[in-house]
Order: structure tokens, then C-alpha cells, then sequence
């Protein structure tokens, strides 16, 4: 075939030449990846970008963090004010510089922490099998059994912290606990309501991701590979270090992609609905409040916000399916 | 195949008092209870009245008269009570200012109004009793009332219950006539311009949030048609008419959020079934490409789309509940979500639990669905 | 309505949010709604000690149009249901509103444009035709002659009497959030004959008739019988002007007229369906697409949905008794300090915040009573308000000078605020005082509680170290004592600031105890007033502003007018009609 089909392109080998050294292998793969790819790359890229304004937003932002200026609230979009005003007067655009760190650390907060619940939950499920494996779906059978949105908001609620103590496990900070923000430009001053989204939205995530993580698991296992290092002796913590991982990998990283821009979208909502990072501003909280009020006359107030979720998530879905096709030809088209 | 389907059922007992056991867990957990909410605004001014009463009560208890009793009597008792709340409150008796007794003597009074209603609510016996009396209750088909008006829960749900399915199905339904062709056409155009638009599409529809969306709409509607959607909710049965004007575009909303999963789906199976070799042997006879396509290729695909729409299910659960907000639809949803800022438990537990069955026999027909359908999988 | 009008009612220069924000606001809220009078002119002109009768029925207007379905909101924050329909057991204004509809009370405000609307002392009788104070701590009421239980099981119609009064009264005294409140002051509730109810008080109480008997939250003619079927929370019967039909959680409430109101031929329409709503939005397009026939509505989306409403339809504005500001606890290192609190005080910028918040122009000051307690109510901004003021008045150097005096300079707190209950409006205001203290050179930080935290939280005084609360304290207040004794006075079950004394404590019980006694109104207003302006001095809150809300009724509403309180529709819309062609729609 003259042009080869677009699965064959993306297969791990052609990344990874072993002639070249690594910057060039890896330069070359990129290069690849964005000539082939290009939405997938301009997923990578949000992301990326996300990640740099949310890193340096305190020198991006035109304002500090709660800088208002009453006299000109609810103004368009100017060559002061790129994206206009809110309803106390506050430039829209650094709030939504600021409001990037939320995303960027919730989404990748979310990801890391299903990833390692999932692999937990997942590996030990399926490789050990019988009455474990049994019993542990059981469980994750209760935890499918919720609807989503009860889960995360009773969380929410049950890791927040109650008066007068430091928070369920010790993990929220209480009005009276942990460092003195002061009100800082960063986002991990609220530290526990970040960690209370975080834990909501991964374990409600985890429970499906395991049991993706655990049929990759089944179907690894099946190797003869796996039987002979068996018979010649490797504990199962080799086994799983040196053979299961690795061949699991690729799943897991293409799981994770796609459960940013879920996480994302997830956390988005539940900002609008009034729950969540409420002490920081964040794209989803821009949309609720007064916003709704607002919107039906200046309409920027609604599409500035809505419009960066909606380029997050579309770049971090675009990303994963770029992944999936170059890494796991296998999981093509099922979501 | 029969020892199958008997082994799944009995194993859906123990995940629903699972998920009721855990419910339960949760609401021991969640910060505040319905009788914080319910006493938030009482004008509890009279303090002191509140205080006699204990008083009163303890002198009974003594057996004594609490009319004529001595002051003493009276004195001792109220110290007690004050001393104990200060115990409570962190602080040692002894040496508590009179101001801190003063402030101990506040507390007892808002609490023992709280105490009041917790025993007259059945809230002060142990969760794990309330636990009991629930699932026992609810065997016998009685969801009991919520915590705030004592209304009947069942009742209640049986009115929201078809809202939340009309919605859902409406929502399939745009879901499945956007998602079906649009899905088939970028199989058959596998890798063409038609193709590339179709999956971005279809991604940009899994990404744009339905609450930015249902902002957007309401906002064209008003200012360019002069359009608003309805205020008052009519049934479905009571009015179609009405009911379908504030009913349609929440479940278009719906509909475009669940299409991009389904037709990711439908192009993934269509792809699969096109490389089958009947489809080329189809073609081979001499039958039209787009009849092959429809008569083999379309009907082979869907049927693993079908089953996937059932696990569909609890995401349409979750994802009414925004559009049921914003155009006040009295839905399920938006019951459960009032009730836990309101921790109103039974209605917790009742709207959990029915959530629970539905995504868990959605579950069992699915896997069902694919045993009778797919005889290559095998189950024991 | 002549723009004169308004400039006569802008001098009254009281401040406000909109009523059903403010009820959302403190939970109760409502307690104010528009001012539809002409200002001050009669306030303090009627005393309502001195008795009288009732002039009930349709007054001048001349040929009043019956019939007709009036649709109307009631709006929640979270969700506009009322939590329970039986007034006993909550006293949110969700469940106190629905019942002025049916239920009736021994008496009500009255609603017309020569009374303000918040001026909950000007009454006339409800169920009663008349009262008489025999002495200070004696009241007598006379039923009118005709009150009848709605038709309807199980009651069917029978004739109540006084005896069902004081049996209501006495369910109510075991089982009402408030019942401590009342029993505190009501020592018997008697019934000598059938027509007549004789309450007798414990020592004199100045606002007994219009923050008891009058009392929105307060005994409700309820049947005895239901309640203890259960059936008030289902299906209430009452003596009101509406017969309760149906009640569909998430969507409205129903009524139909009552054919035996005593004060037949009112009310004017045959049936009224209130929708139940969390959207302010919906409002708004609900009302311009004329679904609603009228709406309270935020004072600070005033400007946006004036643009899309009727010009012709009405406005009326709104003060809100809803009292709200910082609050703290006293065993907190910084806030122990009055110098301190009296900084804070002189940092937030009221004014700023107005400008953005308040979109009609006619919000206010509150003083350590709301501006909807009006005519007790005393500007700070008022001159007559005296050398306190200050305290009220943006001054950052003088601030900033207390701060360092009490060795509080640029420190750091934290302000506990809530996310789900009071609105987007109360968040923004949270939001703008944040901001305002930090151009202080504070360090102040707003954590959001959920509810049923919150309470727990600023209630309780639970505030930690470095830690104080903003929000509104209490909505539910028929009278000045009301804010007074739930926030101010040492002996009430709210008060918990901890346990360090405050020095000004012992004096402000005092004057709240004494302002009680005073039974002469206007005397008592003076009074209230001096009160206000010794207490601006120990700010023991910091109170802020509240932006004006108002009511919006469409042009084919007639003779509409609105009261305070939460059965303000059986005060006040009860005698408002619609016009010709409004009527012909059904």
C-alpha cells in the first residue's frame, strides 16, 4: 500500500527507532505525532498551555488574585480589560489565568490518583484472582452502583471538614489548620478543597478504570510468558514489576488521557452547581452566579469561561484518541 | 446459561444492601444533620424558658414537685445541666468565668430544642438501627417520609419517576438519530474529510459542558426569537402540548452530550463488521455498496450499540441533573441533589436505592443482552 | 406612578435586598416587601394599642374585576419547594408563605399605598373584628362574627370558634421552633365565650400585637384536628381566603377561592397557582413572557430585567429586614478588641459595593437593625444619627490608626461564608467586603461552608482562632426586639460569642430589656434609634449594606399592593384584581 493506514503509523516502534539517540528519537516521534496527528497535538498543546499559564499565572494575570475595580464592573472586553469585567470588577481574563491552576491540577490530581487507585485495585484483582479478585469485584460492583453525581457531592461534603476539627482523616484543613494562605495567587493555598475534589472525583473515576486495569490484567496473564516465569520461580512482585506492567502500560496511559478531560468537565460542573473549589476562582464557578444574570446582555461573561472548557476538554479527548491510536491500536473506537 | 442468570441475580442482594449499608455510612459521615437545617432559624430567644423546662423535668425525675420544689433543688439541677454542657464545650466547670456559663447555658438550650426533635424524628437511635428499619421497611414497599414536612416519599417518587424517564428516553432518542447515521457514514468514509469532521464532531459534543450549553440556548432564545421556555412544569399526561415545550430542549441537550459516545461506538463496530468477510462476500455478489452497508453492515453493528445504551443509563442519570436544574424540571435527579443539601436521609436512601436497581438490572440485561446475542461468549 | 412619587420614597433612603433573596437570605427572610407608601408621613400616626376596628373589603377602588388564575413564584436559592407546608414545624419562608394563603391569624398589616410597607406597627384585624388593651399585660380579641372552617374534610365547614384558638396555641407553645419566644412572654391564652380570646402576659411587652399576635411565624389558625391526623403536612385546612388544593414539590402550588371567607367578596381571584422555582432567571423570562402575573425580584438584576419587562407594569420597591454583617467570637485574640471590630467597620467600603451590587439605586446602610425595620430603623448616613457614625464611614487612615492602637495591624483571618443557601448576590457581597479589607492592608480569607456546616459553624460560635463569619444572622424579625434579643442579648440561645465577657454586654441587655417596656410607639422608635447609635460604638457586628430589591407586577394588575411579612398575599394581594383583558384569558 502506497500510504499506510493511519493505525499502522502510530505503532510504538516507529517512535521508539533504536539507531537514534533520544532527543532525536524523541523529536522525530513528536514531529510524527503533530504532521499525523494535528488535533491530537493541539490537545497536547492545550494542555501544555494550560499547565505553563497555571505555573506562572501570577506574572500572566493583569491583576492580583482579588483585585476589583468597583467603578468599572461588568464592562466588555477592551484593550484594558482583554476579556472584559465580572460583576465586582474584576478582570475576567486574569480570573481565568488564575482559574487554570484549578484545571491543571485538578485534572492531572484526578488522573494520578485513579491511575494509582485503578492499578491497586485493577492488578491485584486480576493477577491473584479467586477469592480476592471475587470479593474485590463485588466491591466495585457497590461502587459502580452509585450515580456519579451523588457520589461526588456527598463526598464533597463528608471530606469537607466539620467545625472544630481538622477534617476527615486529618486531610482537610479546618478554618483553623494548616498554613496561613493570606489570600496568596496560588491555588494549593486551598489546599484541602483541592484535595477534597481530587479524592470525589478519582474515586468515583477509579471504579471503572479497575476493572479496564484488571481485563488487561486477565488478558496479559493468559500469556505463556507469564507461566513460564512462573515455573521458573519469580514471586509475583517480579512478575507483575517485570512482565504485567509493562504490557499493561499502554492501556493506562490512554485511560488516563481521557479521564482528564472527564475529570475536567466533571470538575467544571460541579463548580457550577455551587459545590467544589469555591474559595478560588474557577472556569465552571464562572459560569453559575451572577454570571446567569448577566449573561443575556453581556454575553463574554458566559463565553470566555464556557469556551476554555470547552477547548480543554475537546483538546484532552482529541489527545487521548491520538494515544489510543498510536499506543493501543487495541482499544480503537470503544469508550 | 440458567445457573448464569440465577448466580447474577442473587449476587445483585448483597451489592444493594451494599449500596445501603454504604449510604447509610455516608450519612453518619456528612457534617450537620436535617435538624441543624430544620432548627436554623427558629427564634429560640427564650432561653430561659427552655432551661426551666430541663429543670423541670429533672425535678420530676427526682420526683419532686417542680412547683414546689426549693430553690436549692432547682439551683443544683440547673448547675448540673450548665456543668455538663461546659464538659462539652471543652471547658473546665470549676473554673469557668461567668461568662462562659452564661454562653453553656445557651448552648443547652439550643441543644436540648435539637434533642427534642432528634427523638421525635427517630434520629437519635443508632445509624445502623436506622439502617435496619430502613431496609426493613422498605421490603415491605414503604420508603417512609422525608425528615423536613413528613411527606411521603414514594408517593413523591412515583410523580418524578416518568419525568426523569421521559427526559432520558427523549434524550436517547435525539442521541441515537444524530449519532446512528452520522456513526455509519464516517465508518463507510473511514478516513476521508467526512470522517475526520464526523469524530471531531462527535468529541467536541462529549466536550461541551450541557450547562454551558443550556445557558447559551436560554440566552438565543430570549434575545433574538424573544422566546422563553415555559414556567409552570405540566405532566406529561396532564397537558402533552406544555409539557413538550419546556421538555424538548433539555433533552436535545441531553441527547447531543450521550451522541458523541454512541457514535464513536457505532463507527468503531461499523469498522469492525465492515472487514467481516460476509460484507465482502456481500459485495462480491454484486450488491450495491450502500445496500450491503444497510442490510448487513448496519444491523450487525447495532446490535452491540444497543446493549451499550443500557450502560448509558447512569450517565443519563447524572446528567439530567443540570438540565433539570436550569429548566426546572421536577426530575429525580434534582430530588436527591435538594435532599443531601438538606440531609434529608430517607429520601437519600430511597433516591439511592432506586438509582442502585436501575444501574444495576441495566447491568445484568446488558450482559444478558450479549450472552443470548453473541453465542462465541461463554458463561458460567 | 409619577417619578415624584419615587423621589418622595428615595428620601426615605432605606436600603434593601430584594425580599425573596433576603427570605433565602436568612432562611426565614421575607420579613420586607416594597414600599409602597408615601413615606414617613404616617409612620408612628396610628398606634395600634389604642384598638380599632377593621374596614375589610374592597376599598375605593370602584368596579373591582373577580375571577381569574394569578400565577406568581415563590423563589428558593437551592430549590423553591417549601420543606414542609406545616408553618408549625419550620419557619422558613417556604413553608410561612403558602401559609398566609390559607391559614388566617387574630391580626394582620395593613396594605395600602398610605402605610409603608415595611411598617409592620399599622394593623387591622385578621380574624379579629376587634381587640381592646384592658391593661398592659391584658388583651382582648372579639372574632368577627362569620369564620368558618373551609369546607373541606374534616372539618366541613363547622364554625371556629375562639375554643379552637386556644387549642391551636397550645399545640403550638409544645411544638414551635418559636414557641419559647412566645411562651416567654404569653402567660395564658383564654377563651371566656366563643367569640373572644383573652391572652394574658407575663409582664408588658411593647410589641406584643404586631410581633405576636400579628406574627407571621406565629400561631396560624391551624385545626387542632389535622394536626394531629397528620393532615396539616398533606392536605391543611384552614379559615384563610384560599382552600388549599394541591401541592407538587418542584413545579407549584394551588388554591382555589374560598366561598366562605368572612371577609367575602375577597379575595378577588378564583384560583392561584405560585410556582416554585431556584432560577431568578425564569423569573424574568416568565414575566416578560407574561406566565407570571407579578414577582419580587433582586434588586440587583434590576437594570438587566428592566429592559425586557412592560415599562407600564409596575415596581415596588423593596427594604429588607433580613440583618446581616461580621461576625465573631469573642475568645478570638484580634476581635476581643472593639477597636479592632471598629476598624473593620470603618474599611468595608459600603458605598463601593452598593454601586455594583444595588441596580436600583436605593440600597442602604444597615445599622445594628435592618433598614426593613423601618420606621425603628436609623440611617447611619442620617445626620440626626449622631457622633457614632463615623464608625459607619470609609476612613482607612483613621482605621488603620485603631488597628495599630490595638496591635492588629495588617493581620490575618479568615471569614467563613456559605456556599448553597443565600445566593449568588450574598456571595458577591462576601466576595466585595473580602476585597474591601484587603486594600486595608488585611489579610483576610473567605472559606465557603456548606449549610449545614455553616450553622453548625457561626451559630454555635464555633469560630476558631482567627476566624470570624459573615452572613445574615436572622430574617425572621416582626420587630426590632426581635434582632435584639436573637443577636444582641446575652440571654438568647443564639448569642454564643464565647465565654470572654464583653464590657458594653451588661448595658446593651439593659436597654434591650427596657425598650420592651416602653409602650408608647413613638417614645419606643426614639428609643430603638438611640439604641442603634450606641451600639454602632461596640460593634459587636460589623454590619455592611443590603442593595434595594423590589416587586414587579404587570400592567393589568389592579390595585396592587404589597405588605411585609410572609402572608403578605393575604394582607395585601388579596384586593388586587386584574383588568378586562387579562380576566377574558382565564
Amino acid at each position: 500500500m502506497a500510504t499506510a493506514p493511519v493505525e499502522m503509523v502510530g505503532q510504538l516502534d516507529q517512535f521508539f527507532r533504536p539507531a537514534l539517540p533520544l532527543p532525536q528519537r524523541m523529536a522525530f516521534g513528536t514531529l510524527r505525532f503533530i504532521t499525523r496527528k494535528p488535533l491530537g497535538a493541539f490537545g497536547a498543546l492545550m494542555l501544555i498551555l494550560i499547565i505553563v499559564i497555571g505555573v506562572f499565572s501570577p506574572w500572566i494575570a493583569h491583576d492580583p488574585l482579588t483585585a476589583q475595580h468597583l467603578s468599572d464592573s461588568v464592562q466588555g472586553p477592551s484593550s484594558k480589560y482583554w476579556f472584559g469585567t465580572d460583576e465586582n470588577g474584576r478582570d475576567l481574563y486574569s480570573r481565568m489565568v488564575f482559574a487554570c491552576q484549578v484545571t491543571a491540577l485538578v485534572g492531572i490530581g484526578v488522573v494520578i490518583f485513579v491511575t494509582i487507585i485503578s492499578l491497586v485495585v485493577g492488578v491485584s484483582s486480576g493477577y491473584f484472582g479467586g477469592k480476592l479478585d471475587f470479593i474485590v469485584q463485588r466491591v466495585v460492583d457497590i461502587w459502580l452502583s452509585f450515580p456519579a453525581i451523588f457520589l461526588i457531592l456527598t463526598l464533597l461534603a463528608v471530606l469537607s471538614v466539620r467545625p472544630g476539627t481538622t477534617g476527615f482523616f486529618g486531610l482537610g484543613r479546618g478554618p483553623d489548620w494548616g498554613p496561613d494562605p493570606n489570600g496568596g495567587p496560588w491555588f494549593w493555598n486551598t489546599f484541602p478543597r483541592t484535595t477534597i475534589v481530587i479524592f470525589a472525583l478519582g474515586l468515583v473515576l477509579a471504579g471503572g478504570a479497575s476493572r479496564v486495569v484488571r481485563s488487561a490484567v486477565l488478558a496479559t496473564k493468559a500469556n505463556p510468558y507469564i507461566e513460564a516465569a512462573t515455573v521458573l520461580g519469580a514471586t509475583s512482585t517480579r512478575i507483575i514489576l517485570r512482565h504485567v506492567l509493562p504490557n499493561i502500560m499502554a492501556t493506562v496511559i490512554v485511560l488516563a488521557t481521557l479521564q482528564l478531560g472527564f475529570a475536567i468537565l466533571a470538575e467544571a460542573t460541579i463548580s457550577f452547581l455551587g459545590q467544589g473549589v469555591t474559595n478560588f476562582p474557577t472556569w465552571g464557578q464562572m459560569l453559575s452566579g451572577r454570571t446567569r444574570d448577566l449573561a443575556e446582555n453581556h454575553i463574554y461573561l458566559a463565553l470566555f469561561p464556557g469556551g476554555a472548557i470547552f477547548l480543554a476538554v475537546f483538546g484532552f479527548n482529541m489527545l487521548g484518541d491520538a494515544l489510543r491510536d498510536v499506543l493501543d491500536p487495541r482499544l480503537r473506537g470503544s469508550r | 446459561m440458567t445457573q448464569y442468570v440465577i448466580r447474577r441475580l442473587l449476587l445483585t442482594i448483597p451489592t444493594l444492601l451494599g449500596v445501603s449499608l454504604l449510604v447509610t455510612a455516608f450519612m453518619r459521615m456528612l457534617p450537620g444533620d436535617a435538624v441543624d437545617i430544620l432548627t436554623d432559624n427558629n427564634g429560640l430567644q427564650g432561653r430561659d424558658e427552655v432551661l426551666k423546662a430541663s429543670v423541670d423535668a429533672g425535678l420530676v425525675k427526682e420526683g419532686k414537685n417542680p412547683l414546689t420544689a426549693a430553690f436549692q433543688d432547682k439551683k443544683r439541677i440547673e448547675d448540673g445541666l450548665v456543668d455538663g454542657q461546659l464538659n462539652r464545650d471543652g471547658f473546665d466547670p470549676a473554673t469557668a468565668t461567668p461568662a462562659q456559663r452564661d454562653a453553656a447555658k445557651n448552648s443547652f438550650a439550643r441543644n436540648a430544642y435539637k434533642d427534642e426533635i432528634r427523638a421525635r424524628l427517630g434520629l437519635d437511635k443508632n445509624y445502623f438501627h436506622q439502617w435496619f428499619s430502613w431496609v426493613t421497611h422498605a421490603m415491605r414497599g414503604d420508603l417512609g417520609v422525608t425528615l423536613a414536612g413528613g411527606r411521603p416519599i414514594g408517593p413523591e417518587l412515583r410523580q418524578r419517576i416518568p419525568t426523569s424517564i421521559e427526559l432520558g428516553l427523549l434524550g436517547m432518542l435525539v442521541s441515537l438519530v444524530i449519532a446512528l447515521p452520522v456513526g455509519v457514514i464516517s465508518a463507510v468514509k473511514q478516513d476521508t474529510p467526512i470522517d475526520y469532521v464526523a469524530r471531531s464532531g462527535a468529541i467536541g459534543m462529549l466536550a461541551i459542558p450541557s450547562f454551558f450549553l443550556a445557558t447559551l440556548v436560554i440566552i438565543a432564545a430570549s434575545r433574538w426569537f424573544n422566546y422563553s421556555f415555559p414556567f409552570f412544569f405540566n405532566k406529561l399526561w396532564d397537558d402533552p402540548k406544555k409539557n413538550l415545550e419546556l421538555l424538548w430542549m433539555p433533552s436535545v441537550i441531553l441527547g447531543i452530550g450521550l451522541s458523541g459516545t454512541i457514535m464513536r461506538l457505532t463507527r468503531a463496530q461499523m469498522l469492525e463488521v465492515l472487514r467481516q468477510d460476509y460484507m465482502r462476500t456481500a459485495r462480491a455478489k454484486g450488491l450495491a455498496s450502500h445496500t450491503a452497508v444497510i442490510r448487513h453492515g448496519v444491523r450487525n453493528a447495532l446490535i452491540p450499540v444497543v446493549t451499550i445504551i443500557g450502560l448509558q443509563i447512569p450517565v443519563l442519570v447524572g446528567g439530567s441533573l443540570v438540565l433539570e436544574q436550569i429548566f426546572g424540571i421536577p426530575g429525580v435527579a434534582r430530588y436527591l441533589f435538594t435532599a443531601i443539601n438538606n440531609r434529608d436521609f430517607p429520601v437519600i436512601i430511597a433516591v439511592n436505592m432506586l438509582f442502585a436497581v436501575v444501574i444495576v438490572f441495566s447491568n445484568l440485561a446488558v450482559d444478558l443482552t450479549y450472552a443470548v446475542l453473541d453465542p462465541r461468549i461463554k458463561y458460567t | 406612578m409619577g417619578s415624584n412619587y419615587w423621589e418622595r420614597y428615595a428620601q426615605l433612603r432605606s436600603s434593601r435586598r430584594r425580599f425573596i433573596q433576603a427570605g433565602a437570605a436568612a432562611g426565614v427572610g421575607a420579613a420586607a416587601l416594597g414600599l409602597v407608601g408615601c413615606g414617613d408621613d404616617d409612620s408612628g400616626g396610628t398606634t395600634p394599642a389604642a384598638g380599632g376596628s377593621t374596614t375589610p373589603g374592597a376599598t375605593a377602588a370602584p368596579a373591582v374585576n373577580r375571577g381569574g388564575t394569578m400565577k406568581f413564584p415563590l423563589y428558593g436559592v437551592s430549590s423553591g419547594d417549601p420543606p414542609t407546608i406545616y408553618p408549625f414545624e419550620n419557619l422558613t419562608y417556604l413553608a410561612q408563605i403558602p401559609s398566609g394563603k390559607h391559614y388566617s391569624r387574630l391580626l394582620r398589616g395593613v396594605a395600602n399605598d398610605k402605610v409603608a410597607v415595611e411598617d409592620k406597627t399599622v394593623l387591622e384585624g385578621d380574624m379579629a373584628s376587634k381587640w381592646e388593651v384592658v391593661d398592659p399585660t391584658h388583651y382582648t380579641f372579639t372574632l368577627k362574627p362569620n369564620i368558618k372552617w373551609q369546607n373541606k374534610a374534616p372539618m366541613n365547614g363547622r364554625a371556629a370558634t375562639a375554643g379552637d384558638f386556644v387549642k391551636t396555641y397550645e399545640v403550638f407553645a409544645k411544638v414551635s421552633p418559636n414557641a419559647a419566644k412566645f411562651g416567654g412572654i404569653i402567660d395564658k391564652v383564654e377563651a371566656p365565650d366563643e367569640k373572644t380570646i383573652k391572652i394574658t402576659l407575663k409582664q408588658p411587652f411593647a410589641p406584643f400585637l404586631h410581633a405576636i399576635a400579628a406574627s407571621a411565624e406565629g400561631v396560624w389558625f391551624i385545626p387542632v384536628e389535622t394536626i394531629d391526623s397528620g393532615q396539616a403536612k398533606q392536605d391543611p385546612v384552614g379559615t384563610g381566603p384560599y382552600i388549599f388544593r394541591s401541592f407538587s414539590p418542584g413545579v407549584s402550588i394551588k388554591w382555589d377561592k374560598n366561598p366562605d371567607y368572612y371577609d367575602a367578596p375577597l379575595p378577588n381571584f378564583d384560583k392561584l397557582e405560585m410556582g416554585l422555582t431556584n432560577d431568578a432567571q425564569r423569573i424574568v423570562a416568565a414575566l416578560q413572557a407574561g406566565d407570571l402575573d407579578w414577582s419580587a425580584l433582586n434588586g440587583p438584576i434590576y437594570k438587566e430585567s428592566k429592559s425586557k419587562l412592560d415599562p407600564k407594569g409596575t415596581d415596588i420597591f423593596t427594604q429588607s429586614s433580613v440583618e446581616g454583617g461580621i461576625y465573631f467570637n469573642f475568645d478570638n485574640k484580634p476581635f476581643q478588641d472593639k477597636r479592632v471590630r471598629q476598624a473593620l467597620s470603618m474599611i468595608i467600603d459600603r458605598d463601593g459595593m452598593l454601586k455594583v451590587q444595588d441596580g436600583t439605586g436605593k440600597g442602604g446602610y444597615m445599622s445594628h437593625q435592618p433598614p426593613g425595620q423601618a420606621p425603628f430603623f436609623i440611617d447611619p448616613r442620617d445626620p440626626k444619627f449622631g457622633a457614632n457614625a463615623k464608625y459607619y464611614k470609609r476612613d482607612l487612615t483613621a482605621a488603620k490608626q485603631l488597628l495599630s492602637a490595638a496591635g492588629a495591624e495588617g493581620f490575618s483571618f479568615k471569614l467563613i461564608g456559605n456556599v448553597d443557601r443565600y445566593g449568588p448576590e450574598a456571595k458577591q457581597a462576601w466576595e466585595l467586603i473580602t476585597a474591601s479589607l484587603q486594600e486595608a492592608g488585611l489579610k483576610p480569607e473567605l472559606v465557603f461552608q456548606e449549610y449545614a456546616t455553616y450553622i453548625q459553624t457561626i451559630f454555635l460560635g464555633k469560630m476558631a482562632e482567627g476566624t470570624c463569619a459573615v452572613g445574615p444572622f436572622i430574617g425572621s424579625a416582626n420587630d426590632p426586639d426581635d434582632i435584639f434579643a436573637a443577636l444582641y442579648w446575652s440571654k438568647s440561645a443564639r448569642h454564643n460569642w464565647g465565654g470572654t465577657p464583653i464590657a458594653e454586654q451588661a448595658e446593651i441587655d439593659t436597654r434591650i430589656e427596657k425598650q420592651r417596656s416602653i409602650l408608647d410607639l413613638n417614645e419606643r422608635i426614639e428609643y430603638v434609634k438611640e439604641i442603634q447609635r450606641f451600639m454602632a460604638d461596640s460593634m459587636l457586628t460589623v454590619p455592611y449594606h443590603l442593595s434595594a430589591g423590589y416587586a414587579y407586577a404587570q400592567p393589568w394588575m389592579k390595585n396592587f399592593s404589597l405588605k411585609a411579612g410572609y402572608s403578605y398575599l393575604a394582607d395585601g394581594l388579596m384586593r388586587a384584581s386584574f383588568d378586562d383583558a387579562r380576566l377574558k384569558k382565564g
